[in-house]
């Protein structure tokens, strides 16, 4: 990591460590019964997700991943999320864009239906839940919680743990538009984000803005820890 | 992702009934008395009841054979314990050591968070699985013995916890006869040690905890360390350093009580471990000149340090282990092992005095490389090889460093050899599944 973002990172304000429960995300896993994660979180409901992480930013978008599994013998619809450190938050798959090969972010308008007893993987290159705005700094070997809505109005909050991940950096586009990026989206995020196709935007991406210069200056207080 | 995340669910050992075991069964001693840890796979879904290192090497000839599981993919060392594996435990063939430094203005927070997601990958990684963010998960299905411990400097306590920094939590005293510190091997914040039994392994294994401290520091060395490859020896023999010595003999043991009393600071008159469970670990970088060992020949050799080249034994006696006589002597009246004899020099002098060996060693590639390097030399020549010697102790000032200045007045090694790294890290205790490493340093 360069340097101005570590010297970025190093001025945030930093929480108590008593704040932080050790192994919080771990201690979750105890009961999960999931032996593929040691890192699973869960709560009372349909679906439980193994290995459930988000990637670090200091500001601006980031996404959450994780497997969720349908844990009842109704095919379960997630159809939305919301978490306190977003107020746009987005359920996308994610396309290879035929002409250039590179992977393209879309809404997925249909959400994430899992049939009873199967898993539905959200992972970096295809489905994920895309946090837009993100209010604070999710900073590595913290956590993060996201509640997932599903279509029958029930809720379900998981616990993803922030992961640094240079990976993930598939070009978001909103509509039809397949040049508008994650980071240029959030940076103007007051507009329209169809009004943005036909902008250059080739050089930014997700890492963009959490390890250049300009985007360091602007990192923002460190997230609640939960 | 996910399927590569339940590897060794279904592991089967190999048929070896009739083959030597390359190391012993659960709750059995290793003949050389370094500890057993089996893995823990509940919760982490290694396989069940799958000991380290089951199976034998030699089964090579039945790889043709669909019902053959390699040993090294099912072999892994225990992660959780009071203790952190590592030290205890047989070496691997490779250990990697790498120093990090801490960045500047990092947080009591931040090395939490550090200490958090490196447990946990580590624990993961131990397993043979693949660390959460893994971008290379194949590459995590074998373990091959893999341990990583961690080990503190100075700083972690200072930001820490500075009332719980050891008293000789610092550079060793200067040993001005004999060092030739160079600061690229020095001192560090933090210390991963990685061992295994495979290089891939181990690389991939030192990839993924970087990439995750990334953000914390940045690396300050790395030492690469390598002995007699899995399969190569008897679990029993001491290893041999590239002067051709047997390295090692009068080592603690798990066998009886001393692993306990000099490691980790139990039982042991005068000497107390920093935390229960914990230790230290010092590292010296010592240059080996190889050019100039050609130049004595067995004898020579074998006055120097005081034990046979053949099998250790001392010059006084037959066998490796058999106690060295050092008031022997010889038709001339001088004593058989000479007086600037290594073990002559190292043995203890206080009951305190005595030090757990695990030495890598090095040999670094050499490139437009020729002639010959001259005494006192640490460059030239067509090798540059030497030990990563690695000593622990529960308290380096009272049983290290007595040692060490004795060697530095007086030792006929060295001639050959010279000191150019140093440090001293205190190694915390294990953990236990809801925590992490150095946890007790938050509380």
């Amino acid at each position: 990591m360069k340097t101005s973002s570590l010297r970025a990172f190093m001025a945030v304000a930093s929480l108590s460590v008593l704040a932080l429960s050790g192994c919080s995300a771990a201690d979750q896993s105890t009961n999960a019964g999931d032996s593929s994660a040691s890192v699973s979180a869960s709560s009372e409901g349909a679906l439980s997700i193994s290995q459930p992480w988000i990637k670090a930013a200091d500001n601006g978008m980031t996404a959450a991943f994780g497997t969720v599994t349908n844990n009842s013998d109704q095919p379960v619809k997630i159809t939305g999320a919301t978490t306190d450190i977003s107020d746009d938050v987005q359920l996308h798959v994610t396309e290879i864009d035929p002409n250039t090969g590179t992977s393209q972010m879309k809404e997925a308008t249909d959400g994430f239906t899992i049939e009873p007893g199967a898993s539905h993987e959200l992972a970096p290159g295809g489905d994920h839940i895309m946090l837009m705005n993100v209010g604070c700094s999710l900073k590595t070997g913290n956590n993060a919680e996201i509640t997932v809505k599903l279509e029958d109005g029930s809720s379900q909050t998981f616990t993803f743990e922030v992961r640094d991940y240079q990976g993930a950096q598939e070009k978001y586009a909103p509509g039809e538009s397949a040049s508008a990026t994650a980071s240029e989206s959030a940076e103007h995020s007051d507009q329209e984000m169809g009004d943005m196709e036909n902008m250059d935007h080739s050089s930014m991406d997700h890492s963009a803005m959490s390890h250049s210069a300009s985007a360091s200056e602007s990192a923002l207080p460190e997230c609640h820890s939960h | 992702m996910s399927d590569s995340r339940q590897a060794h669910d279904t592991q089967k050992l190999p048929d070896d009934s009739s083959l030597p075991r390359v190391t012993p069964a659960a709750g059995e001693q290793t003949p050389t008395g370094w500890s057993r840890r089996t893995a823990i796979a509940a919760g982490l879904g290694a396989g069940a009841g799958v000991v380290a290192g089951a199976g034998s090497a030699y089964a090579y000839a039945s790889s043709q054979s669909p019902e053959y599981t390699p040993n090294l993919s099912t072999a892994t060392v225990g992660f959780y314990g009071d203790k952190q594996a590592g030290i205890d435990t047989p070496p691997p063939a490779y250990g990697q050591f790498i120093a990090f430094d801490l960045a500047e203005n990092t947080t009591k927070d931040a090395v939490a968070r550090l200490l958090r997601i490196l447990t946990q990958d580590a624990t993961q990684l131990t397993a043979g699985q693949a660390p959460i963010v893994d971008q290379e998960p194949e590459l995590a299905a074998v373990p091959a013995n893999l341990t990583v411990t961690v080990g503190f400097g100075e700083r972690i306590f200072d930001i820490v916890a500075p009332e719980k920094k050891p008293d000789w939590l610092k550079p060793l005293p200067a040993f001005k006869q004999i060092d030739r510190l160079d600061d690229a091997w020095n001192d560090g914040d933090l210390l991963l040690q990685l061992c295994a039994d495979d290089r891939v392994t181990l690389a991939h294994a030192q990839r993924a905890l970087l990439k995750g401290l990334r953000s914390f520091g940045s690396i300050r060395w790395v030492q690469e360390g390598f002995r007699r490859s899995y399969g190569s020896e008897n679990p029993g023999e001491t290893t041999r350093n590239l002067f051709g010595q047997i390295d090692g003999t009068i080592n603690p043991t798990s066998a009886d009580d001393t692993m306990n009393q000099y490691v980790w600071g139990q039982n042991l008159e005068g000497v107390q471990a920093w935390e229960p469970g914990g230790t230290s670990l010092v590292i010296r970088r010592i240059h080996m000149n190889m050019d100039t060992w050609d130049l004595s020949d067995r004898p020579a050799r074998e006055d120097a340090v005081g034990r046979k080249l053949s099998n250790g034994a001392p010059l006084t006696g037959t066998n490796e282990h058999d106690v060295a006589d050092l008031g022997a002597t010889n038709e001339l009246g001088l004593t058989v092992i000479a007086p600037y004899a290594h073990i002559r020099r190292a043995a203890p002098e206080k009951e305190v005095e005595r030090i757990l060996r695990r030495p890598y060693n090095y040999d670094l590639p050499v490139s437009h490389a020729s002639g010959i390097s001259q005494h006192g030399d640490i460059t030239g020549g067509i090798s540059q090889t030497g030990l990563i010697f690695c000593s622990y102790q529960a308290d380096p000032i009272q049983q290290f460093v007595p040692i060490q200045q004795r060697l530095a007045e007086l030792d006929m090694l060295n001639t050959w050899t010279t000191p150019i790294g140093s440090a001293v890290f205190a190694i915390p205790a294990g953990c236990r599944e809801d925590q992490f490493i150095g946890q007790a340093l938050f509380s």
